[in-house]
């Protein structure tokens, strides 16, 4: 081969090889960019990625995936992690996460955690961690396993997220929704009992209506019923009492009589109060009429008075009047309701007082447009509980039902008593204190009348009528140891038209009188000295066999109560009355006992005396109230103070035999002079009688001076007494 | 075909007939690259059709022959050039399983165009392995030379046989290795 040859073929491999080496340079090249663009995109992957994990708000951990040998070690943080925990990366690389474990890391949850993991599965739960300063905070955990292209786990990427907060939230939520579920049901239970007490007071308000409505109708209807059935109840009532009464005529043994006058005074009593009942079913019927006639306004009260006076001295009680001057004389209206009303609240003021007095009030008012009468009754009595006040005047209402025991009564006489008082147009009231006493007071309107027009006083009307059959000669004994009780007797026999009165002390001296005088009827108390009423009666009966004559004996006394009439029965006594004497009553009983004696005419042993009017001494003496009782009948007064002054000197000579200590006798003496004195107006003396009376149990000494002062006012009241005798 | 295939070949023919057997075989060719190659360059296989057949011409060796040789050649190249393909496998058989599974895997990640053909193998026993060559480009003797390059470099004893299963799409030869 030729020396050219070898250049040509060595120039075409030189072609060749530089050929292949540009070709190499343009892969080269091609490559590199190639490689420059992957890499590229490769880092600008790895900045998001890196910027990621580092800024992620999540704590982000790497740790290598040995399970075994002392636990997985961290291999990266970011700075979340570090801010969540406390430790800095250069703390924590090279570590195990068990450092960030603690007392209160759950057990649990850990266990589940490593047997995820160990199965090369994901985790992801709560866990409470501990930072580098040992303050807990809960994390909610993810943790991935991260696998090489072999499928084998070589780390693990743990996302960590702070839900200290959310959890603090949460708690707080929950609270705040149990609270408030709390409150809603608290609510709910309140509302629904709301609901219910609403529904239940819309059913009791409907059931009151309807209860309100039934009472009214069934009100009425008792009403109606009632006024029927008493009217009817009365007629079969007047029968049995009627025929009570023929039976009592009749010869009986002693038995017999006794038990018939039960049955009597029995039925006298259940027709007292079939006519209260009647009264209050008339009254709410509308059925009751007011009347409107003239008549003496001061003689209507003052009769009502006396009718009560006997009854209150008994009682030791000073019963009297107070009239003001511009009360007019003659005044229109219905006469009977005035005094009923009064009969009702004095008997009641003299039910519930034990000493002191009762005083009835009489006032007018005439200037005003409407003018009006007040009438009051005052007593220094037990008085009324303020709760009890405005119940007094309710039906069947007593202000303490123990007094129906001791008293009796229906519990409708204030409430007629109002009726009364407001059918005449008028208004009733009470003021009380309880243990001070109470005022019962009315009004009625005042129409005055014309004097003349007042046609006559009450008893000479009554008069009339009530002693058609009885013969005014009839010859009566009276039998009372209290000279004022005597006296009225006496003046109240005179005024219903008999004038054969003899009187006698005690019940020796009427026995005594029996025998000696032919008498037609006895009028007899019962509670007496020496010898009582009872005594006195058994005794008479006794006399009586042996002639078979029968003097009729009508007991006074001053408590209506049926034991005191069974017990006058069983003594003898005829027939009984109960203080206050109504004349219609006494009328009655006189008319069904006594048949005039065909004897000569009785003894007089009135005194005679004339008292002469004189307002000397009147703080030692009101004359006025003696008067009030005599109706300035002159003889009367002297009876009157005759009669006070043998009483008197009788208690006088018990009390100057005073002795240390209680003494029962001297009480009795005091007690009875203070009522005597009191009646009579002589209020001083019957005010030192009050002390003696309290002071029975105090030494001899102290009586002694007190009696000094009871003679002293005694003598007082005895001179001027004897005044008047001597100037009448 | 990669460049490495070129350029080993004409490293193996200039070491056996000098330098001027390159230029005269690479004269009777009308190559498009014009027969300059680099290792990691890609180029048609018929070019390597082309140069093997006029060697065959130049050299007076049948085609079969120098490939199966030039085959065997290159499987001691590899393992001086590409030792890292050499750790895991410790015999003929580890190492003609991971072909397939690992080493062309890894090739395809350096060169995604490159054009490498099918190697299934199944393991019958210890001893037996069947392998499957599947291909666009007809190379089953070079593979065959491979295959027998591989047996001798772990030094072993292993009977091969071959039987071709060519299809109208595919060329394909099945080779059974049984130890001996």
């Amino acid at each position: 081969m030729s020396t050219e040859d070898q250049i040509t073929r060595l120039e075409k491999r030189l072609a060749r090889e530089k050929a292949a080496r540009q070709q190499a340079e343009e892969l080269l090249e091609e490559k590199s960019r190639e490689i420059f663009e992957i890499n590229e995109g490769l880092q600008e992957n790895a900045r998001l990625l890196g910027a990621t994990v580092v800024n992620a708000n999540d704590g982000v951990i790497i740790t290598t995936a040995d399970l075994d040998n002392g636990g997985p070690e961290i291999i990266y943080v970011n700075e979340a992690f570090t801010r969540i925990s406390g430790y800095e990366p250069d703390e924590a690389i090279g570590k195990t996460p068990r450092i960030l474990q603690g007392p209160d890391t759950d057990r649990k949850t850990l266990d589940k955690l490593r047997n995820s993991l160990g199965k090369g599965k994901p985790f992801k739960g709560e866990l409470k961690n501990y930072t580098k300063d040992g303050e807990s905070y809960w994390l909610d955990i993810s943790i991935v396993p991260i696998r090489d292209k072999g499928g084998t786990i070589t780390h693990f990427t743990a996302i960590e997220r702070d839900i200290t907060k959310q959890k603090k939230f949460e708690k707080e939520l929950r609270q705040e929704k149990e609270t408030a579920e709390k409150e809603v049901a608290e609510r709910q239970r309140i509302e629904g009992q709301v609901q219910e007490y609403t529904d239940k007071l819309e059913l009791m308000r409907f059931e009151a209506l309807e209860a309100q409505k039934k009472a009214e109708e069934a009100s009425e209807a008792k009403t109606e019923f009632l006024a029927n059935m008493s009217h009817e109840l009365r007629t079969p009532m007047n029968g049995i009492i009627g025929m009570a009464e023929m039976l009592m005529d009749s010869r009986l043994d002693t038995d017999q009589q006794e038990n018939v006058e039960t049955l009597h005074g029995s039925s006298e009593n259940l027709l007292s109060i079939l006519n209260d009942i009647l009264d209050i079913s008339k009254i709410e019927a509308g059925e009751l009429e007011i009347e409107t006639v003239p008549f003496h306004l001061g003689t209507a009260v003052r009769q009502v008075v006396q009718l009560f006076l006997p009854l209150a001295t008994d009682k030791g009680i000073t019963l009297d009047m107070e009239r003001d001057d511009d009360v007019p004389s003659a005044v229109v209206g219905d006469l009977g309701r005035i005094q009923q009303v009064l009969r009702n609240l004095i008997s009641n003021a003299l039910k519930f007082t034990e000493e002191g007095n009762i005083t009835v009030v009489l006032r007018a008012t005439t200037n005003s447009e409407t003018p009006s009468l007040y009438l009051a009754v005052e007593d220094t009595g037990v008085g009324i509980p303020k709760d009890k006040l405005d119940k007094i005047f309710e039906k069947f209402t007593q202000a303490d039902t123990s007094v129906t025991r001791k008293f009796g009564g229906t519990g409708l006489g204030l409430a007629i008593t109002q009726q009364l008082v407001e059918l005449m147009g008028g208004e009733i009231g009470v003021d009380s204190l309880e243990g001070q006493g109470s005022t019962f007071w009315f009004t009625i309107p005042l129409t005055m009348a014309d004097e003349a027009s007042v046609p006559v006083n009450l008893y000479d009307e009554k008069q009339g009528t009530t002693d058609i059959e009885l013969s005014k000669n009839l010859r009566i004994l009276a039998v009372d140891d209290h000279p004022i009780n005597q006296t009225f007797a006496k003046k109240l026999l005179k005024k219903l038209g008999f004038s054969h009165v003899d009187l006698a002390e005690n019940g020796q001296q009427a026995l005594d009188m029996i025998a000696a005088n032919s008498y037609d009827i006895v009028l007899m108390d019962c509670q007496m000295p020496e010898l009582d009423g009872y005594q006195a009666t058994t005794l008479l009966r006794e006399r009586e066999q042996k002639t078979g004559e029968h003097l009729p004996v009508v007991a006074l006394t001053a408590n209506a109560m049926i034991g005191d009439k069974e017990k006058c029965l069983k003594a003898g006594m005829d027939d009984y009355l109960s203080k206050p004497i109504k004349p219609d009553k006494l009328i009655a009983a006189m008319k069904k006992w006594a048949e005039p004696n065909d004897v000569t005419e009785a003894p007089d042993i009135e005194l005679q005396a004339e008292p002469e009017v004189s307002e000397a001494g009147s703080e030692i003496m009101d004359w006025d109230r003696l008067r009030m009782f005599t109706d300035d009948d002159p003889e009367e007064e002297k009876a009157l103070i005759e009669m006070f002054i043998t009483y008197a000197e009788e208690s006088l000579e018990i009390l100057k035999n005073c002795q240390d200590g209680e003494d029962e006798e001297w009480k009795k003496a005091a007690h009875k002079l203070k009522g005597s004195a009191a009646n009579l107006g002589a209020q001083a003396l019957s005010d030192v009688c009050m002390e003696a009376e309290q002071g029975f149990d105090q030494d001899k000494g102290s009586k002694e001076e007190i009696l000094t002062g009871i003679l002293a006012s005694y003598e007082q009241v005895t001179n001027l007494l004897n005044k008047e005798k001597i100037g009448a | 075909m990669k460049g490495i295939v070129f350029t080993e070949l004409f490293d193996m023919v200039e070491g056996l007939f000098g330098a001027n057997m390159v230029d005269d075989v690479l004269d009777d060719c009308e190559l498009e690259s014009g027969g300059a190659y680099t290792a990691v360059g890609t180029y048609d296989h018929n070019e390597l059709l082309q140069i093997v057949g006029a060697l065959s011409k130049h050299t007076d060796m049948p085609v079969k022959d120098l490939v199966h040789k030039y085959g065997h050649h290159l499987f001691f190249r590899f393992h001086e050039i590409m030792p890292v393909f050499f750790e895991k496998p410790q015999s003929a058989f580890e190492f003609l399983e991971s072909v397939h599974d690992y080493i062309h895997v890894e090739v395809k990640k350096l060169y995604p165009d490159a054009a490498l053909p099918h190697f299934e193998t199944e393991r019958n026993g210890d001893d037996k392995l069947i392998m499957v060559y599947k291909s666009r480009c007809p190379f089953a003797d070079f593979a065959e030379g491979l295959i027998h390059g591989c047996v001798e470099f772990y030094k072993e004893k292993i009977d091969i046989q071959s039987e071709d299963k060519n299809t109208d799409e595919e060329y394909s030869r099945i080779f059974t290795l049984v130890k001996q």
